[in-house]
C-alpha cells in the first residue's frame, strides 16, 4: 500500500516538473507552455493525449492570463484591438473544441498527433523567422477599419524611452486568422500565441511589443471558450490538470524572468530546435512509427 | 481605460492566485485522505485514467466535498478569470457610450457562455 502511495506521489511530482519544463520551454521559444507541454505529457509520460491536451489548454489559461496582467495594467497591451479580434478566436475555439471531442469520440487521436507536430514545425518556422528577421517599421495605409475600430494606440518603449505611435489596418484579413488560430487552439488545447502574433504583426501592422501582449490577452479568453466543451466531453482529468496547471505556471514565472538575461540568439534556437524534435516525435506517433 | 486596465490586472492578479491555491490544496487533500469518494488516489498504481470531468460530475463534487471539489473549483476560478476580463471591458464600453465596441463586447462575452454553459447543456 505504501509503495503505491508513493508511485502515485511521484506521478504527480513527475506531472508537475513535466508542467515546469513546458512552462519554462514555452516561455523562452516563444511558443507557450501548451506546445511543449502536451509532447511531454504524451510521449514521455504516456498519458492519454486528450488529458495532455486538456490539461494545457487550461494551463494555456493560467500562464496567458499571467503574462498578459503587467501590460494590460500599463497599456502595452491594446485591449480594444484585442477584444475585436476575439470574435474570429471565439468562434474558432467553439469549432475546434468541437471537432476534438468528436475526432477523440472516434479514436481518431492519430490525427491530432500528426496535425499537432505539424503546428509545432510550423509555429518554430514562425518564431524562429521572427527571430532572425530584421525588422523594418511597416507603413500600413489606413482603411474603413482603422477608423470604424480606431485601431492605434501607443505605449511607452522602455528601450528608447520614447512613446511610440501606431495604427493598424486589414481587420478583416486579420480576422480570418483568428479564427484559425482560435481553431487550432480548440482543436490542440494550445494558445496558438504565434498565429495570433503573426495576424498582428503582417496583416493589421502592429509593432511586435503590442502583438505578444495583447495575444496573450486573447489567449486565456480563447482558451476558457474551450472549456466548457472539453468539460463535458471529460477531457479534463483532475490529478492531471492541477498539478500540470501550477507546473506550467511556475516554468512560465522562471522563463520571462530569465528571457531578459538570455541575449544571444544562439540559445533561443537551441531551445526551437528541441521543440521542432518533439514535433517530429508527435508525428512519428501519429503515424504508427514510435 | 487606465482604470479599468488597474481593475482586469487585479481580477487576473486574485483569479490566478485563488486557482493556484485551490489546485495544490485540492491535490493535496486528495493524496491526504488517498482520494475522493469512489476514487482511490493513493491505492492505485497510475493515474486514475477513468476519473475526469465527465465521469465524475460536479453535482457529486459539491454533494462530497473532497481534493476534487477543491479543483472544480480551482477550475472555476480560472475560466472566470477571463470572462470577468471581457464582462470589465464590456461595462467600460458601455459608460464610456462607445457602441461598437459595447456590441464587439457583449457578442465575445455572450460567444463565450454559449460555448462555455450553453453547448456542453446541448451535447449531455
Amino acid at each position: 500500500m505504501r509503495v503505491v502511495g508513493a508511485i502515485i506521489i511521484i506521478l504527480l511530482l513527475e506531472i508537475f516538473a513535466a508542467g515546469i519544463v513546458g512552462g519554462l520551454f514555452g516561455s523562452l521559444t516563444g511558443l507557450g507552455g501548451g506546445a511543449v507541454v502536451v509532447p511531454i505529457l504524451s510521449i514521455y509520460m504516456g498519458i492519454p493525449l486528450y488529458y495532455a491536451t486538456g490539461a494545457s489548454l487550461i494551463s494555456t489559461i493560467a500562464t496567458s492570463a499571467g503574462s498578459a496582467r503587467s501590460y494590460i495594467k500599463t497599456g502595452m497591451a491594446n485591449m480594444r484591438i484585442g477584444i475585436s479580434l476575439s470574435i474570429g478566436t471565439v468562434l474558432g475555439a467553439i469549432t475546434g473544441s468541437l471537432i476534438a471531442a468528436y475526432v477523440y469520440s472516434q479514436q481518431l487521436e492519430s490525427v491530432i498527433f500528426i496535425l499537432f507536430g505539424v503546428v509545432l514545425f510550423i509555429s518554430s518556422y514562425l518564431e524562429l523567422e521572427r527571430l532572425l528577421r530584421k525588422k523594418k517599421a511597416k507603413r500600413i495605409r489606413p482603411d474603413w477599419s482603422t477608423r470604424l475600430l480606431g485601431l492605434n494606440g501607443s505605449y511607452y518603449d522602455d528601450v528608447t524611452g520614447k512613446r511610440v505611435s501606431y495604427r493598424g489596418a486589414r481587420w478583416h484579413f486579420a480576422i480570418i486568422v483568428m479564427y484559425l488560430a482560435g481553431l487550432l487552439s480548440g482543436l490542440l488545447g494550445i494558445g496558438a500565441g504565434v498565429l495570433k502574433v503573426l495576424g498582428m504583426d503582417l496583416i493589421i501592422g502592429l509593432p511586435i511589443k503590442v502583438t505578444t501582449t495583447t495575444s496573450n490577452f486573447m489567449i486565456g479568453v480563447t482558451a476558457a471558450t474551450s472549456s466548457g466543451i472539453y468539460w463535458e466531453h471529460g477531457l479534463i482529468q483532475p490529478l492531471i490538470v492541477a498539478p500540470a496547471a501550477v507546473g506550467v505556471l511556475i516554468g512560465a514565472l522562471i522563463g520571462s524572468r530569465l528571457l531578459p538575461r538570455i541575449s544571444g540568439k544562439e540559445i533561443k534556437i537551441l531551445f526551437i530546435a528541441i521543440v521542432v524534435i518533439l514535433g517530429v516525435q508527435m508525428v512519428l506517433r501519429g503515424v504508427g512509427i514510435a | 481605460m487606465k482604470y479599468i486596465n488597474k481593475t482586469a490586472s487585479r481580477i487576473i492578479d486574485i483569479g490566478i492566485a485563488l486557482s493556484i491555491v485551490l489546485f495544490s490544496s485540492g491535490i493535496l487533500l486528495l493524496v491526504a485522505q488517498g482520494g475522493a469518494p469512489g476514487v482511490f488516489v493513493i491505492g492505485s498504481a497510475g493515474i486514475p485514467l477513468n476519473l475526469n470531468t465527465s465521469s465524475y460530475p460536479l453535482a457529486k463534487a459539491v454533494a462530497h466535498p473532497s481534493g476534487i471539489t477543491l479543483i472544480y473549483a480551482g477550475l472555476f476560478a480560472l475560466v472566470a478569470t477571463p470572462i470577468s476580463v471581457v464582462s470589465l471591458l464590456l461595462y467600460d464600453f458601455v459608460r464610456e457610450r462607445n457602441r461598437i465596441y459595447a456590441v464587439i463586447a457583449a457578442f465575445v462575452l455572450l460567444a463565450m457562455l454559449v460555448a462555455i454553459l450553453l453547448i456542453p447543456a446541448l451535447l449531455r
